[in-house]
Order: C-alpha cells, then sequence, then structure tokens
C-alpha cells in the first residue's frame, strides 16, 4: 500500500492557519495509508520520519494578484512562488524540499498546493474567503487520493464548517 | 596611463540581509574596499522611545530571527542594570541556558549550511549535502535541538515570549526538559564529530593582526556577565563601552563602523575573540576536542572560526545538559519597580558582543535607547580582512575573486539585518 503523508504547513494565527486545517479536516476521517501533520515552518520537512510514498503539502501564500485561487504542483517546479522564507538565514519552503531532496530523503512524489490568502497572519481568526479555500483544497486533495486508489470516504466539509 | 579593475559583488549570498561588495583595483593594487550595507535601517532605537519597559524584551527579539535571545537577553539586564534589579540564581541559569539554546541552533546552521560549503567549493548547502549527506543531517539535528530548548524555554523556537524584565513569564517543569536530556547526550557527542569534521577542511594560510573584543568572567565561559576584555590585556566594566568604543557613519554603510575611539582602529568579535580570550573557561570536553585536533592559540585565521563556532557548541551542549539534568524549578521572576534612571549591558550574542543602553523615566517608558550590534562592531574589520586578502587572489579572473571575497565575509557570519543601521559585491579594476 502507499503511504501518503499530508503536510499542513501553518500557524496559529489568521489566514496563515489554512495548511493546518486542510490538515486537520483530512484528518478527521483517516483512512489506511494516509496520514496528516502539521508543521509550523518548512524546514521541518527535514526531520520527518521517513519511508512516505507521497508527499502532499499545503501552504498558504499570499500575492495579492492571486487571493482566492488555488495553485497545485508537483514537484519538481519552476513555478513554485516564494512562500514563507522569513530571512536569508531560513530555509523556505523551496530550498527545505531541495535540502530534503538532495539528502536523498525525498518521497518519490510531493504535491504542493498554494492557497493563495489576503495576509499572512495577523488576525487571530481565519477569514471566510481562507476557509472556503481550505474546504476546496481539502476537498480536492481528497478526490485525487481516491482516484488513486486511496480509500477516502467522501464528504463535504465546507457544508460542514458553516 | 592607470589600469583601474572594478568589481562587483552585487547581493552577497548566504547572509543575513541585504549587503554588496565594492573593490577596486589600481594598477594591479588594491585601492578602495567597501562593504556596502544597503538594507534599509529598521530605526528599532527610534521606535522603542516611549514604550514600556516591559515591551522591549519582545519588541528587540524582533531585529533578529537568528539571534533573537541575545537581544533579549543584552536588554533586560540593561534595563535591570538601570533600575538595580538584582538577577536571582535561578534566573541566571535559565538565561544561560536560553543563550545556549541560541549559540546552538545559530552555530550549527552557519557552520554546516552557510560557512562549511565555502570550502569545497559549493555554491550552497544544499550543494555540499549531495556530498556531505551523513554530516549536514547530523547538521540539521543539532540545529533542530537548539531551537526545541528555545522552545521549551522562551515559549517558541524563534522570537521567544517568555523573557521579562526580572526573569521569565513562567519557569518549565523538570517534564518538560526531561525529553530533551537524551536528545542533547546524542548532541554533545554529535557536536564532537562535528567539530572534528570542520578541523579537517582545507584552511588558507591567513592570519591577521586582529585586536580581540570579547566579554570575559573568572569563573564561567562568559554569555550575559563579565568585563570587556581585549587582547592587548586591557579590561574594562561593561560601563564604559561608549568611552572605549564608538560608532562612525560611513557612507555606503546603512551600518554604523564601530572602531576603538582611542585608535580608530578595527577590533574583531564573535566565537574567534571569544575562543581566544577565555579558552581557560571552556568546558573540558571543548578545550580537550581542542587540543586533540590541534587548534593552536592565538588562532588569528578568520577562516578557522568555524572551529571556534564548532568548540563554543562542545561547550553549549555540555553547559545546558548539565542545566537540564539538574534542573529544579524556582521562582521564575522578581518583581520590577520603574523610576527614573539609565543603565547598559552587554551580552554575547552568537557573532559577538551586543551592547544595549537605556534611558528610562519615572513612568517606566524609554526615552532613549542605543543598540550596537556585532556586526556592525565587525564591518570595518571584515573590509581590513578583505584588503589583506586580495592581493593573493589579484590575478583570478572576476568570478573567482568575488568568489574569494565573499567567503572572506563569511567567515564572520555577518548579520546584516541586525546591523542595519548591511551584502553585494562589485570589483573595479582600474
Amino acid at each position: 500500500m502507499e503511504r501518503t503523508l499530508i503536510i499542513g504547513v501553518g500557524s496559529h494565527f489568521g489566514d496563515d492557519q489554512l495548511g493546518w486545517r486542510v490538515a486537520e479536516m483530512l484528518s478527521t476521517q483517516p483512512r489506511p495509508g494516509v496520514r496528516t501533520t502539521s508543521i509550523a515552518s518548512p524546514d521541518a520537512l527535514l526531520h520527518l520520519p521517513g519511508g512516505d510514498d507521497h508527499w502532499v503539502i499545503v501552504d498558504a501564500g499570499v500575492d495579492r494578484d492571486c487571493t482566492g485561487s488555488i495553485l497545485r504542483l508537483e514537484w519538481p517546479s519552476d513555478n513554485i512562488p516564494a512562500v514563507r522564507p522569513r530571512g536569508t538565514h531560513d530555509l523556505g519552503l523551496v530550498a527545505s524540499l531541495k535540502l530534503v531532496e538532495a539528502l536523498g530523503d525525498l518521497p518519490r512524489r510531493v504535491m504542493l498546493w498554494i492557497g493563495f490568502v489576503r495576509e499572512d497572519g495577523t488576525a487571530s481568526e481565519m477569514s471566510e474567503q481562507a476557509e472556503q479555500l481550505a474546504c476546496e483544497i481539502a476537498n480536492r486533495i481528497r478526490g485525487e487520493l481516491s482516484a488513486a486508489s486511496v480509500a477516502v470516504e467522501e464528504r463535504d466539509e465546507c457544508t460542514k464548517l458553516r | 596611463m592607470s589600469e583601474v579593475r572594478h568589481i562587483r559583488v552585487k547581493a552577497l549570498s548566504r547572509v543575513e540581509g541585504e549587503g554588496g561588495l565594492d573593490v577596486e583595483l589600481l594598477n594591479g593594487a588594491v585601492h578602495d574596499v567597501r562593504l556596502r550595507i544597503f538594507e534599509p535601517p529598521r530605526f528599532f532605537e527610534a521606535f522603542l522611545r516611549g514604550r514600556s519597559i516591559h515591551e522591549v524584551p519582545d519588541i528587540v527579539a524582533r531585529i533578529c530571527g537568528i539571534c533573537p535571545v541575545a537581544y533579549q537577553m543584552s536588554a533586560v539586564h540593561a534595563i535591570e542594570a538601570a533600575l538595580g534589579v538584582p538577577t536571582t540564581p535561578f534566573v541566571r541559569l535559565l538565561r544561560r541556558l536560553l543563550y545556549c539554546g541560541e549559540w546552538i541552533e545559530s552555530h550549527a546552521l552557519h557552520m554546516h549550511l552557510l560557512h562549511a560549503p565555502d570550502f569545497f567549493d559549493c555554491a550552497s548547502g544544499i550543494e555540499l549535502a549531495q556530498r556531505f549527506p551523513d554530516q549536514l543531517r547530523r547538521g540539521l539535528r543539532i540545529k533542530k535541538h537548539g531551537n526545541e530548548l528555545l522552545d521549551v524555554l522562551g515559549g517558541r523556537a524563534i522570537h521567544p515570549i517568555n523573557v521579562r524584565i526580572g526573569g521569565f513569564h513562567r519557569a518549565p517543569t523538570r517534564e518538560e526538559f526531561a525529553p530533551l536530556i537524551p536528545r542533547f547526550e546524542w548532541g554533545l557527542d554529535a557536536v564532537i564529530e562535528a567539530t572534528r569534521w570542520v578541523a579537517t577542511f582545507p584552511f588558507p594560510d591567513f592570519e591577521q593582526p586582529y585586536e580581540f573584543i570579547a566579554l570575559t568572567h573568572p569563573d564561567e565561559y562568559a554569555m550575559n556577565e563579565g568585563r570587556l576584555a581585549s587582547s592587548t590585556g586591557e579590561t574594562w566594566p561593561v560601563e564604559k563601552f561608549a568611552d572605549v568604543f564608538e560608532e562612525r557613519q560611513a557612507p555606503h554603510s546603512t551600518a554604523l563602523h564601530a572602531v576603538r575611539r582611542d585608535s580608530g582602529t578595527p577590533y574583531l568579535v564573535g566565537p574567534l575573540a571569544r575562543i581566544n580570550l577565555n579558552f581557560a573557561q571552556l568546558c573540558g570536553v571543548a578545550q580537550a576536542v581542542a587540543r586533540d585536533i590541534g587548534f593552536e592559540l592565538p588562532c588569528r585565521n578568520p577562516f578557522k572560526a568555524i572551529i571556534a563556532r564548532g568548540l563554543e557548541l562542545i561547550h553549549a551542549y555540555d553547559e545546558a545538559l548539565t542545566m537540564l539534568r539538574h534542573y529544579t524549578p524556582d521562582v521564575a521572576h522578581v518583581d520590577v519597580a520603574p523610576r527614573s534612571s539609565s543603565g547598559c549591558a552587554a551580552t554575547e550574542a552568537p557573532r559577538g558582543l551586543l551592547y544595549h543602553r537605556y534611558e528610562i523615566n519615572d513612568a517606566g517608558q524609554i526615552e532613549f535607547a542605543t543598540i550596537v550590534p556585532p556586526t556592525s562592531q565587525n564591518q570595518l574589520q571584515i573590509e581590513s580582512d578583505l584588503r589583506s586578502w586580495l592581493p593573493r587572489v589579484l590575478n583570478a579572473g572576476d568570478e573567482t575573486l568575488s568568489r574569494t571575497c565573499e567567503n572572506v565575509v563569511r567567515n564572520h557570519d555577518p548579520c546584516i539585518s541586525c546591523s542595519t543601521h548591511f551584502l553585494r559585491v562589485n570589483i573595479q579594476r582600474n
């Protein structure tokens, strides 16, 4: 059985919770072969236990021109936006993935989902728009995992949240 | 006719913040070297004015994501000095433990991802990881330990929130620290091996006539307390900092240049300075490793700062482990009563001496703040290193010349964001 790890990247704050919220939604109905985890920064990818065949990474991004949209990419890609570098001493998502890859620890398949939100985590609550993006991403990931013959029960998270 | 060659490194990589380097060569000789810091000024000293003293530890932590503890420690000690607040033995112990966490995460990052690639002509830590995966994996685990300690004691892995004037908001329980002990036992062995590894690197034969400056303390490897000490043999109380050193403006830099006030000469702070001045206070394990790898003092080769960081890592693990094993929670802070006063303090950030001075009013608000970070103190010395280094590589092509100049700068792990009040290399051959 293929081992899939869904990784939400985020924080406790505002729309930056998006990645964690998606991981939480997908964890409510655990399925064989699929696990979820939440991390606060991409360099935590370097310390995840190995053995997975497939990573699904979900993070929030901020781009004024793309707010409200979802970007889905398969690693490697030249089109990954610069999400989450906090400084030149910090590893962003791309650098972290490259380092995991250089160490030979990257699963054979890595999918990236980025939900573009309005702000990056200065509020305490997620905006309605970010909640909807999280629901949409969760549903699409569930659909892809189902299509890949991973048993995931269909459910409308958006309805549940409202 | 004179021949001019300009070499410009537009943006230095693997340093924190934004800066560049301009080199002008005239008739094959070094004419001018300017370490340009163009990261915009951040005005921390100005916007601390009018803020409550109790806000200062959390505000100054935001100066740097790598060394927030250093800013917090210098700030709380300076304000406590102003208010006459004694540091209890328990708070003193916790502050050293917090500093150990920061030294571990900062030194591990610089050694493995920022500095080590220079010795193997690797463009990045990612490239180095392909050649030395086991060593890099070990280094990343060491770094994580530092962040974990900050998380437990500081409340967060980055920008800790548990530091307050008078101590800590809350003392962790023994149970919270307990999981760290086996990790730090592994880590102590790991940093010894990491230090042995970096000691085998191909170091250029390059010595500089440094004046080293660091805190020194008779009973411990100085972190939070001590007297200012120079490799000249002079020592001063921290209160004399502004009498001994001054900051000067340089047109090409948004960071101030610190020099000795009496001679106008540069000096060096950081791990190499500390190891040279305070070797006797290093823990026994670190001293034994230093002897075993043939690390001789005085060491004036800036490329060997990576070994100094390794030895300090050993010390930080050793000391942290002792504190974690014998930890007994106590009262986390003492109360503080504001009054009109002024005070200063210096502590040892991973990159070197960090000086703070504050003036406080009766309402407990900051009237005036002075922050002198290590990188601004090292900036003139880095330019001096480059002047000494360049004649060795003048015949090289611009690309090689630029790359080796960056290596010289990275020896000192400059933190431009901290110092802004700083990297690109431009080389001009005339």
